[in-house]
């Protein structure tokens, strides 16, 4: 005999559909936590742990407190490497966006030939890094490579791209700049887009010149596409390593050594694990720093739709 | 005088398409005149070309009798509002209203005056250093405003500015904009879709269709006096009857050279009035109370019927007649352009 309707208890939930609704979430994103956890969170922590420990990765490790930061601090080769990474920043990411904004703006009309123009341009990003800096390396090569042969053409003095102390950095910002300038181009080109056209009309019945539109109307709502690239930039200068390690080995001298590449000496041709650890705190606590100072004084200059 | 004129304008775009075909117009310096019309009959690309955005393929645009190819926007001696307001997100309100009389290299001090006294006429003075995130709709469409009342144009152009407001901000607006006109005495050429905004602002409606003008007019002329069906379905609410004669068993179906034949919902009477009138039966369908007004939906053999009541006391249903004053009907021809003088 079926019970009216009016006499059923209220439908409840069954304890176990509670909780496999309440853990779903969890169990949803718990395979991209495990590999953040285990490939970016478990090494940050576990480098800072080391960065207190002597270690050569064969013999114990042994317990120095802050004896590694201490060294590093008083460390010339250190300190050298620091520079050389922030005159390296200073080079790489206002080439970069400056030139990544010009070619944009240029080549942003939805033309057939610009459309070529913006490929052509991507093309260097997606080829590797190592591939690009043996073939500069080639072309920058001071008695057979194709720049000095062009100079000498034009009768200018061969330039010794990567032998020279005060060129080798430039060349190899130079070469990191021509790789990602496509990828700069690239999001720059597709920002505009995104800007009102009725912008620009308001301007031209305001009398505004090109000039001042860029910069009144364009600039602004490319803002937070320029704060992005900026940030992503000053990052990516600070971990430069490849080209580093191909072209120059930090040379001559210690004209190209930067932060990273020091780093990776240190720990994987000295063996100082710890030390290289500490330098790589460092670098963390550096860039992290960076981004604080970034967001907290630029963020509220950008303007988000 | 004529203020602005378009004679055997053309607009093709680069696809091809032609929208606007051997247009000609005038618009009166002083008026308000209202470009009305559906989606997609070349108002705004109309308006557009008056201010320079878009160009004449063909044609003269003329403004104070000087020829406007070649001149940009800026140059024109007008101001426009948009639809969407167009002011600049990332300048606060004073910057937005002062951007152009800085472009214009207007003094700074004659600057700061006149946005001292266009805060006050539109009533932003407080709101001067904020940025338009942090503004209404109404005060962000006053912004536009201010930005172009402040560079004392002599014709404003203005493009559905009312559309993106809700309903009872576009009739505080609207009167605003009345008002502002009989205050500056510039030129107002102001573009919309809605019939009721056309007639209770402009001095002169033009409603266009497919690129075409209709018929151009004083708001009465265009109610009370259509040229054509087109005219006399878009305006009025609700819009004229239309009735084909050729399904009628009566005296109209006989008229020579009528093919249709209308008349307005407040004409419909039911009942008999003074003088000649056609009467017909028809059935209440619906009956919908508007304040001072009802409105009447009736089945009659002839198709449906809307009639406008202003007796709220009293209540018609089922089988009625309906009397139409004879001097109240309009008659069209098969091309569906009106007859004057017809019967």
């Amino acid at each position: 005999m079926t019970k009216k309707v009016k006499d059923q208890p209220a439908m409840k939930e069954r304890p176990g559909l509670v909780i496999w609704n309440k853990a779903l979430p969890y169990i949803m994103v718990a395979p991209a936590m495990i590999i953040f956890a285990v490939f970016v969170i478990y090494p940050l922590f576990y480098m800072i742990y080391v960065s207190f420990f002597n270690w050569n990765m064969i013999s114990e490790m042994k317990f120095v407190g802050l004896q590694n930061y201490t060294k590093m601090f008083s460390d010339k080769t250190f300190w050298q490497a620091l520079g050389n990474t922030v005159i390296y920043v200073l080079m790489y990411v206002p080439a970069s966006m400056i030139l990544g904004t010009l070619i944009a703006v240029f080549i942003q009309k939805s033309t057939r030939l610009n459309k070529i123009l913006q490929n052509i341009m991507f093309l260097p990003y997606i080829i590797s890094l190592v591939s690009i800096s043996f073939i500069w390396m080639w072309m920058m090569n001071y008695d057979k490579g194709l720049f000095n042969y062009v100079l000498s053409l034009f009768g200018i003095e061969a330039v010794n791209w990567l032998g020279g102390s005060d060129t080798a950095l430039f060349s190899l910002a130079l070469v990191n700049v021509w790789k990602s300038l496509g990828y700069y181009v690239l999001i720059i080109v597709a920002a505009p887009q995104g800007i009102p056209g009725y912008l620009y009309e308001a301007a031209a019945l305001d009398r505004s010149n090109p000039v001042t539109t860029f910069f009144k109307a364009t600039l602004p709502m490319l803002s937070p596409t320029l704060f992005y690239l900026l940030l992503m930039g000053i990052i990516a200068a600070f971990k430069t390593f490849d080209s580093v390690s191909i072209m120059t080995s930090g040379g001559p001298g210690n004209a190209t050594d930067t932060i990273v590449y020091e780093l990776y000496k240190q720990g994987f041709v000295s063996y100082r694990v710890g030390y290289a650890s500490a330098m790589g705190v460092a670098l963390m606590v550096i860039v992290g720093g960076i981004s604080i100072f970034y967001f907290a004084v630029l963020q509220k200059r950008v303007h988000y739709q | 005088m004529d203020k602005i004129k378009l004679e055997h304008v053309d607009k093709i775009y680069d696809n091809g398409v032609q929208v606007i075909k051997d247009l000609n117009l005038t618009i009166e310096e002083g008026s308000f005149t209202v470009l009305l019309g559906p989606s997609g009959c070349g108002k705004s690309t109309t308006l557009r070309m008056i201010a320079g955005l878009e160009e004449v393929s063909g044609g003269t645009l003329t403004i104070n009798g000087k020829d406007m190819k070649n001149v940009p926007p800026g140059d024109r001696d007008i101001a426009m509002v948009f639809q969407n307001y167009a002011i600049y997100p990332t300048m606060t309100v004073r910057g937005n209203i002062e951007f152009g009389l800085k472009n214009a290299k207007v003094p700074k001090e004659e600057r700061e005056k006149r946005i001292r006294e266009i805060g006050e006429t539109t009533g932003l003075t407080p709101y001067m250093d904020r940025k338009p995130s942090a503004l209404s709709g109404g005060q962000r469409q006053r912004v536009a405003l201010a930005r172009a009342m402040v560079k004392n144009p002599q014709v404003f152009l203005m493009d559905e500015p009312l559309s993106n407001l809700d309903a009872k901000l576009r009739g505080q607006l609207r009167t605003e904009l009345i008002e502002l006109h009989q205050r500056l005495g510039a030129t107002f050429v102001y573009v919309t879709h809605d019939q009721s905004e056309a007639t209770s602002m402009g001095t002169h409606i033009i409603l266009m269709d497919e690129g075409n003008i209709m018929q151009q007019g004083t708001p009465e002329d265009i109610y009370l006096n259509p040229d054509n069906v087109f005219t006399a379905r878009f305006i009025g609410n609700p819009p004229m009857n239309i009735f084909e004669t050729a399904s009628m068993s009566n005296e109209w179906e006989d008229m020579p050279g009528v093919a249709y034949v209308g008349c307005r919902p407040h004409d419909v009477l039911f009942e008999k009035p003074e003088g000649e009138a056609s009467c017909f039966q028809g059935t209440i369908m619906t009956r919908e109370m508007l304040g001072s007004e009802i409105h009447y939906k009736l089945r009659t053999p002839y198709g449906v019927l809307h009639a406008k009541n202003y007796e709220a006391m009293k209540r018609y249903s089922g089988l009625v007649n309906v009397w139409i004053p004879k001097k109240d009907l309009c008659f069209f021809d098969k091309n569906k352009n009106r007859i004057r003088n017809a019967g």
